[in-house]
C-alpha cells in the first residue's frame, strides 16, 4: 500500500495561551494553590485541542475535581512518610512499602493520563502491570550502577518500550522498535557534551582546582579561598551547564530515536525530524526571554516549543486516513469517566 | 468523521449529514456544552457520545446557556485589561510570598510537637557523630562551668521564649570554631570555639546566639519554608523545562541564604538581650567577633552567597543595640 504523510499541526498562539495562562495563575494564587488543578485542565485543553493531525484534534478529558484529589493524596502521603521516616523502625518498614507503592503509582498514572487523553474522540489507554514498572524503573537502574552506568542505554531503552509498548489509541496497541545502537549514540553525545563544555568552563579554574585536590585543607585557608572566589563560582556554573546542555541534547535525540521507531497497529508509524541546535537555541532562548520579562514571556516560550515540535512531527500512515481511522477500533462503554478519583495522581509532582 | 448540521428548535435538536438524513435527534438539554477555550474548534457531545465539532462560535455562544464559563473565556481574552490581570497577580505573588507563606510557616512550626523536633535533633546528631564529629577533649571542670553558665541563660529566658527544652553538648572535629542549634533544643560548641574564646562572656553571647535560634524556631522555620516554596512554584508554574529549573533551583537557594541571613541578626539581638538579662556582658560578642576577624577566620563568601551577614554588620548592630540597653 501506498504511504500518506500527515504532519501534526498546532494552531495555539502566544496571545491566546497568555490570557488562558495569566487568568490561571491569578485564581491559583488568590485560592492558595487550590485552582492550580483546573487550571492545568484548561492548560491541556488549549494544547491538545490546537494540536491536530489530518483535521482531527486531539483532546483531554480529566477534571479539576480529579487532580486536586489526586494531589491532596499525594501530599498527604508525603507528609506521612515525613513523620514515619523519623521512626527508626518505620523508615524500614516506608523504604520496604516505597518499592511496592512508587510502581503502583506510576502505572496508575501513566494509565490515568493515557485514558483522559484522546484523539478524534478515541481515547488511548494503558495496559502496563505493576510488575513491568517495578523491573525498568526500580530495578534495572539499580543493577546499572554495577556496570558503572556503561549499560544506561539498556535501561533507558526497556523503560521506554515499557512506556510506550503498553500505550493504545483505541485497541489499536504501540510497539517500540528500537535498535541498541542508537541509544548508545545519545549516551556518548551525553557524555561527550558534558566533557567539552566541563572542558570549556574548567580549562581556567584548573590550576586552582587541582591545588585543591591536592591539598584539600586550603578548603579551610581563607585567603585562598577570597582569592579564587570567581574562579570557584564560574566552576560551579560551568558543572551545572554542562549537565543541563547535555540534557536538553539527549532528550532530542531520544525523541527522533523513539518517534522513527513507534509502530501503531496496522503498519502506520511516526516520524520526529528535531534539528539539536535548533532545539538547544530554542531552549536556551525559551530560559533567557522568561527570565528577563520576570515570566511574562512564559505562554510565548511554551506556545514556541509546541509549535516547533509539532513542525517537526509527522504521522506516516499506510494507507490513507481512512485506511489509519478504520484500524483504530474504539473499547466500548463510557470509558474513561467512570474511573474513580484516585486514578488522577500525578507522579510528575516536583513536591 | 462525517460532516454534518446541527439544527435545533425550541428545546430540541438534530443532526444531518451531506444527504439531509438525520444521524441523531432529541431534547437540547441533552446535549454537554464544553468551555470554550481560545478559538479552538467548539465541542458538543451528543447523547450517544459521538463529537460535534464547529468553529461557529457565535451560534454555539447563543445556544450554550453556561454563564460561568463564559465568563472565564471572556477573562481570558486578549483585551488591554489582562494588563490589570497581570498587576492584580503580582501583587497577589507578593503577597502570599512576603505574608502567606510566612503565616503557613509559622501554623506548621505552631503544630509540630517538641518531640518531633527532638527526634530531628537526635537523629541528626547520630549522623554528625558518624561521619564528622569525635568526642570532646575539654576536662570536666571546664564542661561543668560552661553548663552552668548555659543553665544561667536558659534561666533567664520569659515563660513565653522557653517552650523547648534546652541541653548543651561538647564535639570536636574538623570545623574549627563553631557552634550550631538543632531544632529541637540541641546548642552543640566544638573545643576550638571553647579555646577561641578569651573569658566566659565571649561564650556567653555564642550560646546566647544558639538558643535565640531555638527560640525562634529558625531551622523549623527554613526547613517549612523550603518545602513550602518548592509545592507552591510546582504547583503554580507547573513545567518549566530543564534551562529554567535549574535556575529555579539555584534561584530559591539564594534566597533561602538571605533568609538565613535575616535570622542570624534575629539571632545575634536575642543574645545581646539574653546576656544582659542573666547578668553577663554584652559586649564579650563584639570582643568575640573581633577575635576572630584578627585570627583572620573571615567568610570568603561574599554577602549574597552565604548564610551569614559579614562581620561588621554585625558588630554594627550588636553595638547600636547595646548603647540602648537600659543600665541594670
Amino acid at each position: 500500500m501506498d504511504k500518506t504523510q500527515f504532519p501534526v499541526k498546532f494552531h495555539g498562539t502566544a496571545r491566546e495561551y497568555f490570557g488562558i495562562w495569566i487568568v490561571n495563575l491569578l485564581l491559583s494564587i488568590v485560592t492558595l494553590g487550590i485552582y492550580s488543578a483546573w487550571a492545568k485542565v484548561r492548560t491541556n485543553k488549549y494544547f491538545y485541542q490546537n494540536t491536530e493531525i489530518g483535521g482531527r484534534r486531539f483532546d483531554y478529558h480529566a477534571t479539576g475535581g480529579q487532580i486536586l484529589i489526586g494531589r491532596i493524596i499525594i501530599v498527604l502521603g508525603f507528609i506521612a512518610v515525613q513523620i514515619l521516616a523519623l521512626v527508626p523502625i518505620a523508615l524500614a518498614v516506608v523504604m520496604v512499602a516505597f518499592i511496592f507503592v512508587f510502581p503502583w503509582l506510576l502505572v496508575r498514572s501513566l494509565r490515568f493520563n493515557a485514558r483522559v487523553t484522546s484523539w478524534s474522540n478515541v481515547r488511548f489507554n494503558f495496559h502496563g502491570k505493576t510488575g513491568g514498572a517495578f523491573l525498568v524503573y526500580l530495578l534495572y537502574p539499580f543493577l546499572v550502577i554495577f556496570t558503572l552506568f556503561l549499560a544506561w542505554p539498556f535501561v533507558d531503552r526497556a523503560r521506554r518500550k515499557y512506556a510506550i509498548g503498553h500505550h493504545s489509541l483505541g485497541q489499536s496497541r504501540f510497539t517500540l522498535d528500537a535498535g541498541i545502537g542508537q541509544f548508545y549514540g545519545a549516551f556518548f553525545a551525553f557524555l561527550g557534551i558534558v566533557l567539552i563544555v566541563l572542558a570549556l568552563s574548567l580549562a581556567s579554574a584548573l590550576p586552582v582546582l587541582l591545588a585543591l585536590v591536592s591539598d584539600i585543607r586550603l578548603l579551610e585557608n581563607d585567603a585562598f579561598l577570597l582569592g579564587n572566589m570567581m574562579l570557584i563560582v564560574q566552576a560551579y556554573i560551568g558543572v551545572i551547564a554542562a549537565f543541563v546542555i547535555a540534557g536538553i541534547v539527549y532528550a532530542a535525540i531520544i525523541r527522533n530515536i523513539l518517534f522513527g521507531a513507534t509502530w501503531i497497529e496496522g503498519g502506520h508509524r511516526l516520524r520526529s525530524t528535531v534539528s539539536i541546535p535548533r532545539y538547544v537555541w530554542i531552549s536556551l532562548t525559551n530560559a533567557l526571554a522568561i527570565i528577563l520579562t520576570l515570566g511574562l514571556m512564559l505562554p510565548w516560550a511554551k506556545v514556541r516549543m509546541a509549535r516547533y515540535l509539532a513542525d517537526q512531527t509527522e504521522v506516516i500512515v499506510n494507507g490513507d486516513l481512512d485506511d489509519f481511522i478504520g484500524d483504530i477500533i474504539p473499547e466500548g462503554g463510557a470509558f474513561g469517566d467512570a474511573y474513580t478519583d484516585l486514578e488522577a495522581i500525578d507522579v510528575g509532582l516536583p513536591v | 468523521m462525517i460532516d454534518a448540521v446541527l439544527y435545533t428548535a425550541p428545546g430540541q435538536f438534530t443532526v444531518t449529514d451531506d444527504s439531509e438524513t438525520v444521524r441523531a435527534s432529541g431534547d437540547l438539554a441533552q446535549l454537554r456544552f464544553e468551555t470554550p477555550i481560545g478559538r479552538a474548534p467548539r465541542r458538543v457531545t451528543l447523547p450517544d457520545g459521538a463529537l460535534f465539532e464547529t468553529s461557529e462560535h457565535a451560534a454555539l455562544d447563543a445556544l450554550n446557556p453556561s454563564r460561568g464559563a463564559k465568563g472565564l473565556h471572556g477573562a481570558e481574552a486578549f483585551r488591554p485589561r489582562l494588563i490589570g490581570f497581570v498587576a492584580l497577580t503580582l501583587l497577589a505573588a507578593f503577597v502570599v510570598w512576603r505574608y502567606g507563606l510566612a503565616l503557613l510557616v509559622s501554623a506548621a512550626v505552631w503544630i509540630t510537637p517538641p518531640q518531633f523536633a527532638r527526634v530531628i535533633d537526635d537523629q541528626t546528631l547520630a549522623v554528625f557523630d558518624r561521619v564528622m564529629l569525635q568526642p570532646t577533649t575539654l576536662d570536666a571542670a571546664e564542661q561543668a562551668r560552661l553548663q552552668a553558665d548555659f543553665v544561667r541563660l536558659a534561666e533567664a529566658l520569659a515563660a513565653s521564649e522557653a517552650h523547648t527544652p534546652l541541653r548543651l553538648e561538647f564535639r570536636s572535629g574538623p570545623i574549627g570554631p563553631n557552634a550550631f542549634a538543632m531544632p529541637g533544643g540541641t546548642v552543640i560548641l566544638t573545643d576550638d570555639l571553647v579555646r577561641l574564646a578569651d573569658d566566659p562572656d565571649m561564650v556567653a553571647g555564642v550560646m546566647g546566639h544558639e538558643i535565640g535560634h531555638v527560640t525562634h524556631r529558625h531551622s523549623l522555620r527554613q526547613i517549612y519554608r523550603a518545602l513550602g516554596i518548592a509545592t507552591l512554584v510546582g504547583f503554580l508554574a507547573g513545567e518549566t523545562g530543564p534551562v529554567l529549573e535549574a535556575i529555579l533551583l539555584e534561584g530559591n537557594l539564594l534566597l533561602q541564604l538571605a533568609y538565613s541571613r535575616e535570622h542570624e541578626f534575629e539571632a545575634d539581638a536575642f543574645a545581646v538581650e539574653i546576656t544582659h538579662r542573666a547578668g553577663f556582658d554584652p559586649e564579650g560578642m563584639i570582643r568575640f567577633f573581633e577575635h576572630l576577624t584578627e585570627m583572620g577566620l573571615v567568610d570568603p563568601m561574599p554577602s549574597w552567597g552565604s548564610t551569614h551577614p559579614p562581620h561588621d554588620e554585625r558588630v554594627a548592630a550588636i553595638r547600636a543595640q547595646i548603647a540602648a540597653l537600659p543600665a541594670r
